[in-house]
């Protein structure tokens, strides 16, 4: 190999490029004991199963839409769990210092991470609308699956915002218990994952408002039911918006603590 | 066993798992959590399935949490030793595995149960339901946490078979558990496959029996069914104890995949 070809090989394996793949690769690691995707697995079929067997007989929302809430839950628990016991477990094992001493932007390193986990969740949201139905005798239907796609992507773009937008709170080992065990069931009620936000009081629904979960399933449901675009988009677009605001501003507050502090990692 | 050396055992596991979490952690996990569940499922019935009171769903996951504590607690404890490299220790001390395993469990049982209790008094309090036979709803309480205490030491051994540590066994089986003790499904609601496994599943008596105690009704059937259930999962998980730690004096270890 030539030596222009050899530094050029290289850059790409240190180079920006190479991140997105760094970053799933960092995140699927945790999958490598053999039973671990199992709960990619298990989690929205048994919350598929809950969803779809809740459905009345002549319920109006499409089977789709109604699995899809299950596919959302586990897509937030994924997204939750790689904010807080992912990066916890990247502490604990030593490697969180080194991507603090990496001149890569840790921000970017932890979005990426987070990114990877969006990415893999999609595997949970299949197993939710395309099996949980055919355990319940109903045939996916194709339309409504093709409508519905552009409704999952922003979803899991929703959730990815919510859990940058958390991920700075991970200030410690309690923190990752605080937040993993007191948002998971939350965010799924403010999101509308199960059921419609409008059952809930005036101030819950205002504060499902501003969180993007919330329109990502509105949207979800507008586009396989039909029903008004623009206001949702617009309301999800300004949402991850403040969520990425909440996180860049987070993070800089966070390492300039460690800064401070002296001490690497979140703690 | 009721012995003091026991007691401490179960303290001292206890206190090492949870001894470091702040007032905030805790509160998370055993208010947020919990009140969360209850909240989603009540939701859920009453805007999707609708018909069935809130109280149904309140009564029904506050007999799972129960679950949560003998299930969770002892399995956590042991996949954090297994992390440590501390279940070693395990096989080579004078007490039998059972015996060892059933202290960890029991502060997280009366955790579960404390918890479920909990849930179960304020659920009933917001959905002004007043059970018309509490004597019977106590004793449902208690064999929901006796039947969970048991899947989890069954559940707690498999997993010293796995070489996963971080207690996905244990997920599967709650999940599982979520889905088939009737909790938030009644078992007509379930795909026809999963039917018969939830007619043996632990807690899915003790839950019906807990509904029909809120109505004023002792069933003493699904009662008795559900102590028929507690009594096999204790005795898979007696006969688990014995073939543990005979494999474990041979091997050095407690721990299946080493």
């Amino acid at each position: 190999m030539s030596r222009s070809a050899a530094e050029g090989l290289g850059r790409r394996r240190t180079g920006l490029p190479v991140l997105p793949g760094a970053a799933l690769g960092a995140y699927v690691r945790q999958y490598v004991v053999p039973a671990a995707p199992i709960l990619l697995l298990a989690q929205p079929l048994a919350f598929g199963v809950l969803t779809m067997g809740s459905r009345a007989a002549d319920a109006t929302v499409p089977a789709t839409v109604t699995a899809a809430g299950a596919g959302a839950l586990s897509m937030w628990t994924l997204l939750l769990g790689g904010a807080s016991w992912s990066l916890w477990t990247e502490r604990q094992q030593g490697r969180l210092r080194l991507a603090l001493a990496s001149p890569t932007p840790v921000a970017a390193l932890f979005a990426l991470f987070l990114a990877a986990a969006a990415v893999a969740s999609f595997a949970s949201v299949a197993v939710a609308v395309l099996a949980v139905p055919a355990l319940f005798g109903e045939r996916p239907d194709g339309g409504e699956l093709a409508r519905a796609l552009p409704g999952l992507v922003a979803l899991a773009l929703a959730v990815l915002a919510t859990g940058l937008a958390l991920t700075p709170l991970f200030v410690g080992a309690d923190g990752v218990v605080v937040w993993f065990d007191g948002l998971i069931y939350p965010v799924a009620i403010l999101g509308g994952f199960f059921a419609p936000v409008s059952a809930l009081p005036r101030l819950l629904e205002l504060l499902a408002a501003a969180l993007p979960p919330y329109w990502a399933f509105r949207l979800l449901t507008a586009s396989v039911g039909g029903g008004p675009l623009r206001p949702v988009v617009a309301g999800l677009a300004l949402t991850v918006l403040g969520c990425v605001a909440v996180y860049a501003v987070g993070m800089r507050v966070v390492l300039h603590r460690i800064r401070d502090t002296g001490s690497v990692g979140l703690g | 066993v009721a012995d003091s050396a026991y007691l401490r055992t179960a303290w001292t596991s206890y206190r090492w798992l949870l001894g470091w979490l702040r007032p905030g952690a805790f509160l998370a996990a055993k208010v947020a959590n919990p009140v969360g569940q209850v909240v989603l499922f009540s939701l859920l019935g009453a805007a999707v399935a609708g018909g069935r009171p809130a109280s149904w769903y309140v009564v029904g996951n506050s007999l799972l949490i129960c679950a949560f504590g003998g299930l969770y607690g002892l399995s956590i404890t042991l996949s954090t030793a297994r992390n440590a490299g501390l279940v070693g220790y395990l096989a080579t001390a004078p007490r039998p595995p059972l015996w060892t395993l059933s202290a960890i469990a029991l502060p997280h049982v009366l955790d579960g149960l404390l918890t479920g209790a909990a849930l179960l008094t304020g659920g009933l309090l917001v959905t002004r339901t007043v059970p018309r036979a509490p004597l019977a709803l106590l004793v449902c309480v208690l064999l929901a946490a006796a039947s969970a205490a048991a899947l989890g030491l069954v559940t707690s051994q498999l997993s010293l078979l796995a070489r996963d540590g971080r207690g996905v066994l244990t997920n599967v089986v709650y999940l599982l558990t979520l889905l088939l003790c009737g909790a938030n499904l009644a078992p007509d609601q379930l795909p026809a496959p999963l039917r018969p496994a939830a007619e043996v599943w632990p807690l899915r008596h003790a839950i019906d029996a807990a509904r029909q105690a809120v109505e004023g009704r002792w069933a003493t059937a699904d009662l008795a069914a559900e102590l028929v259930v507690a009594a096999v999962l204790a005795a898979g998980a007696a006969l688990g104890a014995r073939r543990l730690q005979t494999a474990a004096r041979r091997r050095g270890t407690l721990d299946g995949w080493l």
